[in-house]
C-alpha cells in the first residue's frame, strides 16, 4: 500500500513538473536538435513495449490467442481514421465474441 | 468552442476511465488510490503504464515507465507557453491543462495554441476521467467476468492504437519493433516492468545518422490522439 502512495505521489509530482517546466521556464524554446529524435522515439519504444507485456505478461503467461483478432480489428479501424473508443470497443466485442463461439 | 470540444472528447475518456478503474482494481490497487491517481495525474497512457508495469516490476520500473511516456508533455506544453497567461507560476498551473486531446483542440494551423479551448476542454475532460475511474473502480467486476467480457483488452487495445498513432513517422517503426523484441524475450524470464524498461534502450537506433532524419521528419506528427 505504502509502495503504491509513493509510486503515484511520484508520478504525480513528476507529470506536474513536465507540464510546469516548459511555461514556466523553457519558454518557447524545444529541446536541443540532438535530442530531439530520441525524444520523440520514447513513445514508440514504449508503446511497442507495453503491446507486447500486456499480451504476453509475466513470463509469457497471460499469453490469450483471442486478443490478437481483437488488436487487428483496432489497428484496422484506426487506420480507417475510427475514433481510439471506436477502436477499443471493437476490439472488446471481437474478442468477447470469440471466446464466446471458442 | 473549448467546452464543446471538451465534451466530445469527455465521453470517450469517461467510458475509458471506467475501463481504467475496473481493471487497475482487478490488478490489486485499492479504489481509492486509483481514484486519487486519476484526479492528480489525469493522463491515461502513463495510468496505464505505471499500473502495468508496477505488477512485478515495483516502484521503480512502474514510475520509470509511466515518466517516460509522458516525457512529451514537456514540449507540447513549452508549445502553449507563448499563449498562457501571468507570471512564471500561473503559466506552470495553466500548463496542467496540456493533455493530448486539449492540446490537439487549442492547436492553430500557424502553429499558436487557443488558451481558451486548451483550458475550457481539459477543465470538462477532468470530471469525467475522474468520475468513470470512481464508477469503474467501486463497480469493478471480478476477474472471470472481466476476461469473459473481453475487459483484459483494454490495456493492449488502447496501447495499440497509441502505437499506431506515433508510428505516422516511418523511422519510428524500426524503433518500436526493436522495442516489441526486446520486451517479448526480456519478459518471458524478468518481471514485466524491468522488460518495459529494457525496451527503451531500442531509442538507441535514432543515433543512427540515416535514422536520426527520417524520426525528425516525423516530429509532433500526431500527438493530438483524442484521450491520452
Amino acid at each position: 500500500m505504502i509502495t503504491m502512495v509513493v509510486t503515484l505521489l511520484g508520478l504525480a509530482a513528476v507529470n506536474f513538473l513536465y507540464k510546469a517546466a516548459g511555461p514556466a521556464v523553457l519558454g518557447d524554446r524545444s529541446f536541443p536538435p540532438r535530442l530531439q529524435p530520441t525524444v520523440a522515439a520514447l513513445p514508440a519504444a514504449l508503446l511497442a513495449g507495453l503491446v507486447v507485456v500486456a499480451v504476453l505478461g509475466d513470463g509469457w503467461r497471460s499469453f490469450d490467442w483471442t486478443v490478437l483478432p481483437g488488436l487487428l480489428l483496432a489497428l484496422a479501424l484506426r487506420a480507417n481514421r475510427r475514433s481510439h473508443l471506436t477502436c477499443i470497443v471493437a476490439a472488446i466485442a471481437a474478442t468477447a465474441l470469440l471466446r464466446l463461439l471458442v | 468552442m473549448g467546452l464543446r470540444v471538451g465534451a466530445g472528447l469527455a465521453v470517450g475518456s469517461f467510458l475509458l476511465a471506467v475501463s481504467f478503474g475496473a481493471l487497475a482494481v482487478a490488478r490489486g490497487w485499492p479504489a481509492a488510490l486509483t481514484v486519487l491517481m486519476s484526479g492528480l495525474v489525469f493522463s491515461g497512457s502513463a495510468q496505464f503504464a505505471l499500473v502495468t508495469a508496477f505488477t512485478g516490476g515495483g516502484v521503480g520500473a512502474a514510475l520509470a515507465s509511466a515518466s517516460l511516456m509522458n516525457l512529451r508533455f514537456i514540449p507540447m506544453a513549452a508549445a502553449t507557453a507563448r499563449h498562457l497567461h501571468g507570471g512564471r507560476l500561473r503559466r506552470a498551473l495553466e500548463g496542467q491543462a496540456v493533455v493530448d486531446g486539449s492540446w490537439a483542440a487549442a492547436h492553430r494551423p500557424d502553429g499558436s495554441f487557443n488558451r481558451a479551448t486548451l483550458l475550457a476542454a481539459s477543465l470538462v475532460q477532468w470530471p469525467a476521467w475522474v468520475c468513470g475511474t470512481a464508477i469503474g473502480a467501486l463497480a469493478v467486476p471480478g476477474a472471470q467476468v472481466l476476461h469473459a467480457v473481453g475487459l483484459d483488452l483494454v490495456f493492449p487495445a488502447f496501447f495499440t492504437v497509441l502505437l499506431y498513432d506515433t508510428l505516422a513517422a516511418p523511422g519510428l517503426r524500426p524503433v518500436a519493433l526493436a522495442a516489441a523484441a526486446v520486451a517479448g524475450s526480456a519478459c518471458r524470464f524478468l518481471s514485466p516492468g524491468v522488460a518495459l524498461l529494457m525496451a527503451t534502450t531500442a531509442v538507441l537506433l535514432t543515433l543512427r545518422p540515416g535514422q536520426r532524419r527520417s524520426c525528425r521528419a516525423g516530429d509532433g506528427d500526431r500527438p493530438g490522439v483524442g484521450m491520452d
